[in-house]
């Protein structure tokens, strides 16, 4: 398997780790008076799609950013992959 | 207990592992960039691109591209980050934090990092052993870097002036694991070592 990284190009599986569900880079607001039931949510609960999931790769192997990855569940393609963070401060360069 | 301290020397990240000698007619070439001051430089602000120009003159391509100013080479190592290198005595990250002021973060590098330049005719059979990237100069132009890994080892690699010249740096605790993968990766090549 190969990730398109949006920085480094296509590079081998193996220069990135997993991290699992990428709607978890939001955690929930710890004031918010049902705090609890959505960290119970947050920590413990997962959908299981068959299909498109977003998830978190690690490129350690490479750029060292965070990726948002959106893989085929069933097959494995990778449909397209971006960086996870984008504050102004990404775009200071260009 | 202080006389010990006189009696420090600085030793290169190679000293010991590389011995200059070799077939005239090797197929590998491997010299150790020993003169080199090194800097990591990460963007902290806006104001960034902006300090780059006032104090070089230069827009810094956003990518893993490498561009040479005033005798600095910057090579784009992940968004907002930047490997600086210059040869020679002067240090590098003190100019450096000078002219980008808050905009960036400096860090010296220049013991943390050893650099081999690899050429040769066979420099890319050599490679293809261990880096899973392809460097054809179709895929890998002359100012192309990449940040990846060389036998599990992670490197950054950039084409010297040279077409069939590489230049590869990695932290100096790995040097010694490097220099075993590819003097034992290179012996079917033949391999020179040339002093600076």
């Amino acid at each position: 398997m190969r990730i398109p990284c949006p920085f480094c190009g296509v590079r081998d599986l193996t220069e990135f780790t997993y991290l699992g569900d990428a709607s978890l880079a939001q955690r929930p607001d710890p004031a918010s008076p049902d705090a609890a039931a959505r960290f119970h949510e947050y920590v413990h609960l997962r959908d299981n799609p068959a299909g498109l999931h977003d998830e978190l790769w690690y490129h350690g192997g490479g750029c060292r950013s965070w990726l948002t990855v959106t893989r085929n569940t069933r097959t494995h393609v990778i449909e397209g992959a971006k960086l996870t963070r984008t504050s102004k401060s990404w775009t200071a360069t260009s | 207990m202080a006389d010990a301290a006189l009696q420090l020397k600085a030793r290169s990240a190679f000293d010991g592992l590389l011995v200059p000698g070799g077939p005239k007619d090797a197929g590998i070439v491997v010299t150790e960039r020993k003169d080199l001051q090194i800097a990591t430089v990460i963007a902290r602000s806006s104001g960034f691109a902006e300090a780059i120009k006032t104090a070089y003159g230069i827009a810094l391509p956003s990518g893993p591209k490498r561009i040479v100013v005033h005798e600095i080479t910057l090579l784009g190592t992940g968004p907002r980050a930047w490997f600086a290198l210059r040869a020679g005595e002067r240090p590098l990250a003190s100019d450096l934090e000078q002219s980008l002021g808050e905009h960036a973060a400096v860090a010296d590098q220049s013991d943390g990092y050893g650099v081999l330049r690899v050429s040769g005719a066979k420099v890319r059979a050599l490679l293809a052993k261990g880096v899973p990237i392809d460097l054809h100069p179709r895929a890998f132009a002359a100012d192309d870097v990449a940040v990846t890994v060389c036998s599990h080892i992670g490197i950054m690699l950039w084409r010297s002036d040279a077409d069939s010249s590489f230049d590869i740096a990695m932290f100096r605790s790995l040097c010694g694991s490097f220099w075993s993968w590819l003097s034992e990766s290179a012996e079917e090549f033949g391999l020179r070592v040339e002093a600076e």
